[in-house]
């Protein structure tokens, strides 16, 4: 990784690299049509595997530009401001779950996929195959005792509410969150708009977004606050 | 979310437990799922689209725990923490085509 701005490479020459890839990836899906080069199991991986790359790329991109919210990090061109106004009118009409938990168990479930990477080699059998990463292989069984679990994802407003009352001194402010002066904003809305309606635990429907936080951003006190 | 969850008198789930509630849960991209960069923001725990892919009927389609498609819905587009560590099982092999 530079570590100096000089060091990276320039727009140019990693649009060329990124055009010398999708020229090499279309060659090879016209060799597969005139028959030059067999659509195996195997060439299907590294397809896969090449498509699944750039999408955790554009992930990556994405969670860093939440993080550099506030920081003065603009979107890129391309990109329209969402609609907040007339999300957040039909957002709001969302009714809540009829009750908030529901209880599941005991059941035998399975996990992963039998998706050998050696397996590559004997078995060519491409249309009945489903691609994945390594650690998704092999198929499991699990079985899962009786449970209660909430239907939602915890929001940010239910966490702000938590932040500002019982837990207060106790977690640290969520990543996805941002402080500026008074108020607390939610960054993924944040590196869209400088209008700020969006304030966590005050207005806006993000306060029934998910929210982004780490497993236990706990304790942290002097950090946060 | 781990003391979040504890305070609140829980605990965050196992992978298997929170597979098990999608298994029964979840209505997938074609069910309005915030995946696959269907937006660039979350949106709430519920089913829609905006446009060009705007149906008004989506708007209302099943929230997680709703009242349409058996209580099927979307958690609005996140990655959710599970308390199992992330670890090879029983019969894992390294990829050799993508040693990292």
């Amino acid at each position: 990784m530079p570590t100096e701005d000089g060091d990276w490479p320039s727009l140019t020459t990693i649009l060329n690299f990124r055009d010398a890839v999708r020229a090499r990836l279309m060659k090879i899906y016209d060799d597969f049509d005139s028959g030059k080069v067999a659509l195996t199991r195997k060439t299907g991986r590294y397809l896969v595997m090449a498509l699944e790359h750039e999408g955790l790329h554009a992930e990556t991109l994405l969670y860093m530009l939440l993080q550099r919210a506030g920081a003065g990090t603009i979107p890129p061109l391309g990109f329209a401001v969402p609609p907040w106004a007339s999300l957040k009118a039909s957002w709001d009409l969302i009714p809540p779950p009829r009750s908030a938990t529901v209880t599941l168990g005991p059941a035998t479930i399975s996990l992963g996929h039998d998706d050998s990477e050696i397996g590559d080699e004997s078995d060519t059998d491409l249309e009945n195959h489903e691609f994945g990463w390594d650690n998704e292989h092999p198929r499991r069984t699990v079985n899962v005792g009786k449970f209660k679990i909430s239907l939602r994802p915890v929001t940010n407003g239910e966490l702000y509410t938590f932040y500002i009352g019982e837990g207060k001194d106790k977690i640290q402010l969520p990543a996805s969150w941002i402080k500026e002066g008074d108020q607390i904003l939610v960054s993924s809305h944040r590196i869209f708009s400088r209008n700020c309606w969006f304030i966590v635990g005050i207005t806006g429907s993000d306060t029934l977004w998910p929210c982004f936080t780490g497993y236990r951003p706990g304790l942290a006190r002097h950090r946060a606050l | 979310m781990s003391i979040y969850a504890t305070i609140k008198g829980g605990r965050l789930p196992t992978e298997a437990e929170l597979r098990l509630f999608y298994d029964n849960f979840e209505n997938g991209y074609d069910g309005g799922a915030n995946v696959g960069f269907r937006n660039w923001h979350p949106v709430p725990s519920v089913s829609y689209f905006y446009p060009p892919h705007f149906r008004s009927c989506d708007l209302f389609r099943a929230t997680t725990g709703g009242e349409r498609d058996q209580g099927k819905g979307t958690n609005g587009g996140v990655w959710e923490w599970t308390s199992t560590l992330l670890d090879s099982v029983e019969g894992y092999a390294n990829s050799l085509i993508y040693p990292g």
